[in-house]
């Protein structure tokens, strides 16, 4: 191939036919942003707070790209593969991604409310987040090994430095350390198991290494080949894992979410969780039509699961400062997260289409993505009352929010909300969530992991509601002024907005289930062998 | 089979309380010693390594292998954390031979240029400016010797037994066709081959990479501009208590 047949090729692929520029837009849109603050500093270097304005234009634009309505329309955009095959397009990529913005463009508008980023640094710290969004952006539509590798680096990166952002306290610097120096051995893992793989398979496009998978498993394999198989795939999880915050991987949470701010903990918790679960989706799909891979599969994430988030209740327990807890509760919610997954792993036995009636794996992914869709507000919204506490007490000590109920009443019916969801009460969504994955579960017959989701239930109770006692039963420290957070302040009126789709999304639940089917249905299981 | 394995897990055992002697731990006890043990189950592994035909193929191979882990094992083993960096560089190179010696010239050249020409004077670079003031405490002792040591050798002995496995019996579906090859690796213009899958096939990774590259380099501007402008940065340093440990 010559120098003009590679033009050629590259313009046939991205203007061309297989239209790949186009359905790329929200990434390119982010990038241009990226690129279009850094000249906006140098350029109007008086003009202060062109960062924030010109991501909201950026995030809205993207958002507006990422989120045709009429995607969701019957069978329109079926499924396909961009850039040779590289990545994916279909509707879950596209549900993902609006989760994504969507979020991102709240957390924008939240630390523009709570942090007081000096305005130098204003500009860098909205391109980091930029360019993260962008790598989960591609995280949860990879198709390609170097592009779930690329895509997790990007995702990572930008966060280790994010984690140390308050450089003249000593906590954040050791948590930006400790979260680079074991996001580093965890992509060296992934790296190697990677290789691994894709040498025993003998190729790196995912749904391709299914497919070899399954002809070298029905021709026998040889034990030496199999082990290889298993290390390589033990190691994949172990990356993966570690972005989830799985249980053997969880321990840098806490400690990075304490030395972080609460804003960059919210941006962890909430965006790398959603983007690590769609990439799990994505790669055990590839994998699923193996009978044999789908039976080591299912044990794996679902012990997995079991132990997170078994793990992340219990650790809760003994935590004061409420960063710590809300990190523990988000190891938790991880192991919640992977119990869909599992599901749709036991289930996708089944061949679907993009014009069949839902199956039943679709239906657990479905299941996830409604997980996902309450995740982002109820967890967002507890992060945020963490923060606007910390701006108004100057504390992230549970001891702090003694008797809060007396001077700022609305702001601790908001975190009662929040709390109480995050639990899972009846009259808010995240009943709504953990109902649905317990669904799932049963319609995967995973009777254990669904008696192991109950029971965290119950354990969770206590740790959540320890945090509303103290608010409002406990009394208030006799030495010192009571903080106060009006509604009527831009912090409380931001936090009693985040409350409203947490209740909302109960009554309204229908509307995001019929979107979370549609985003499910676009994904493709095939199956192989018998 | 059962004979090999049982060398590989003698090999390994003898190699792990081997480099465990070596590592820097204070005293000078044993260093001999574990350089003994290392250097028998260099011995061991190598008697089960497959034989590569002629002579000269084989002379070559055992030259560049030795280079390599000789150095790498002189790399985590040396007290003076200049002399570690050397010795990694060497290593670097055997590792570019062996390339050369499979027929990867690219990679051959890339590890060259990038890993011993670029990443190694950028680690001694570093050391310099850390340390002007001559080699702190921590830098010469190693820790969690006995971990590090059992978890490096542990992996190796894994991988080398199930790699090892896979090469001596490949079957016949894995395994590349001879033409499949003639037209792969050894056309004398892979490295053209290679260049039009990056940029044609893969084009989007390397825009990736590329991005991927600038927000490094935004962070790295972060990291360094640090201390410059404490006074407007404190978002809530002061004020935090639990900051007070």
């Amino acid at each position: 191939m010559n120098f003009p047949e590679l033009i050629q090729s590259v313009f046939d692929d991205t203007l061309g036919p297989g239209q790949s520029l186009s359905l790329f837009r929200p990434e390119l849109t982010l990038c241009a942003t990226m690129i279009a603050i850094l000249l906006a500093r140098m350029i109007l270097p008086r003009w202060k707070t062109s960062g924030f304005y010109l991501v909201l234009l950026g995030l809205t634009l993207a958002l507006a790209f990422v989120f045709p309505w009429r995607w969701f329309a019957e069978g329109a955009l079926p499924g396909q593969e961009i850039f040779t095959g590289l990545l994916a397009a279909d509707r879950f990529s596209v549900a993902l991604r609006g989760l994504l913005l969507l979020f991102t463009l709240l957390f924008v508008t939240f630390t523009q409310i709570a942090g007081r980023w000096a305005p130098e640094d204003g500009a860098e710290f909205f391109v980091l987040l930029l360019g993260a969004v962008l790598g989960m952006c591609l995280m949860v539509s990879a198709n390609h090994v170097i592009v779930v590798l690329l895509g997790m680096e990007m995702a990572s990166l930008p966060c280790y430095v994010l984690a140390g952002w308050q450089r003249d306290r000593r906590v954040s610097s050791e948590a930006a350390l400790k979260y680079a120096v074991f996001g580093a051995a965890a992509a060296g893992i992934l790296l190697f198991g990677m290789s691994l793989l894709a040498g025993a398979l003998g190729s790196v496009h995912l749904p391709t290494m299914g497919r070899r998978l399954a002809e070298l498993l029905q021709a026998g394999v040889d034990p030496a080949q199999l082990t290889a198989l298993i290390l390589g795939g033990l190691m994949v999880t172990v990356g993966v894992a570690f972005k989830l915050a799985a249980f053997p991987f969880h321990f840098w949470i806490p400690d990075v979410f304490e030395g972080a701010t609460a804003e960059v903990a919210a941006f962890i918790s909430v965006a790398s969780k959603a983007a690590a679960l769609g990439l799990l989706v994505r790669l055990a799909g590839a994998f699923v039509g193996v009978p044999d891979a789908r039976q080591f599969l299912v044990v794996l994430v679902s012990l997995l699961a079991a132990v997170t988030c078994t793990f992340g209740n219990l650790a809760a327990y003994g935590q004061n400062n409420l960063k710590r807890l809300l990190a523990y509760s988000t190891i938790a919610h991880a192991g919640y997260m992977m119990m869909p997954v599992a599901a749709m792993i036991a289930l996708a036995g089944g061949q679907g289409s993009p014009d069949a009636p839902l199956s039943e794996a679709q239906k657990a992914v479905a299941a996830l993505l409604v997980y996902l869709g309450i995740y982002l507000f109820m967890n967002l919204a507890a992060f945020a009352g963490v923060a606007f506490m910390r701006n108004v007490a100057h504390s992230e000590d549970l001891r702090d929010y003694a008797g809060l109920v007396h001077s700022s009443p609305g702001f601790t019916v908001c975190m009662a909300i929040v709390m109480f969801s995050l639990l899972g009460i009846p009259p808010l969504s995240g009943f709504t969530a953990k109902w649905t994955i317990f669904l799932a579960l049963v319609s995967a017959k995973l009777w254990t992991l669904l008696a192991i989701g109950v029971l965290n239930t119950v354990l969770s109770l206590f740790y959540y509601l320890r945090v509303v006692k103290v608010m409002t039963l406990d009394a208030p420290p006799a030495d010192r002024a009571a903080p106060r957070i009006p509604l009527t302040s831009a912090a409380g009126a931001y936090f009693a907005m985040l409350t409203v789709p947490v209740v909302a999304l109960f009554f309204l639940w229908g509307g995001l289930s019929r979107w979370a089917d549609a985003a499910a249905q676009a994904l493709f299981f095939t199956t192989f062998g018998p | 089979m059962k004979d090999s394995h049982t060398i590989w897990i003698l090999a390994t055992l003898l190699g792990s309380l081997g480099l465990w002697l070596m590592l820097p731990r204070g005293g000078r006890r044993g260093r001999l010693a574990g350089a003994a043990l290392a250097v028998v189950a260099l011995g061991l592994a190598a008697s089960q390594t497959p034989r590569l035909g002629t002579w000269t193929a084989e002379g070559i191979f055992a030259a560049l292998a030795l280079v390599t882990v000789v150095a790498a094992a002189a790399a985590v083993t040396c007290r003076n954390p200049v002399y570690c960096a050397i010795w990694f560089g060497l290593t670097l190179l055997g590792t570019a031979g062996l390339f050369l010696l499979v027929g990867a010239q690219f990679l051959a050249a890339a590890t060259v240029v990038v890993y011993a020409g670029a990443i190694l004077v950028t680690f001694l670079f570093v050391l310099m400016l850390a340390q002007p003031e001559g080699k702190a405490a921590y830098d010469r002792a190693s820790w969690e010797a006995m971990l590090s040591a059992v978890t490096g050798v542990v992996l190796i002995g894994v991988l080398s037994i199930t790699v090892g496995g896979a090469l001596t019996a490949p079957p016949p579906e894995a395994a590349p066709s001879a033409a499949a090859v003639q037209a792969g690796v050894l056309r004398p213009q892979h490295v053209a081959a290679l260049g039009t899958e990056l940029f044609g096939r893969h084009l989007i990774a390397i825009q990736i990479a590329g991005t991927l590259l600038l927000t490094a380099l935004v962070g790295a501007a972060v990291i360094i501009a640090q201390g410059k402008n404490t006074k407007t940065d404190s978002i809530n340093s002061k004020e935090l208590k639990t900051d007070e440990e």
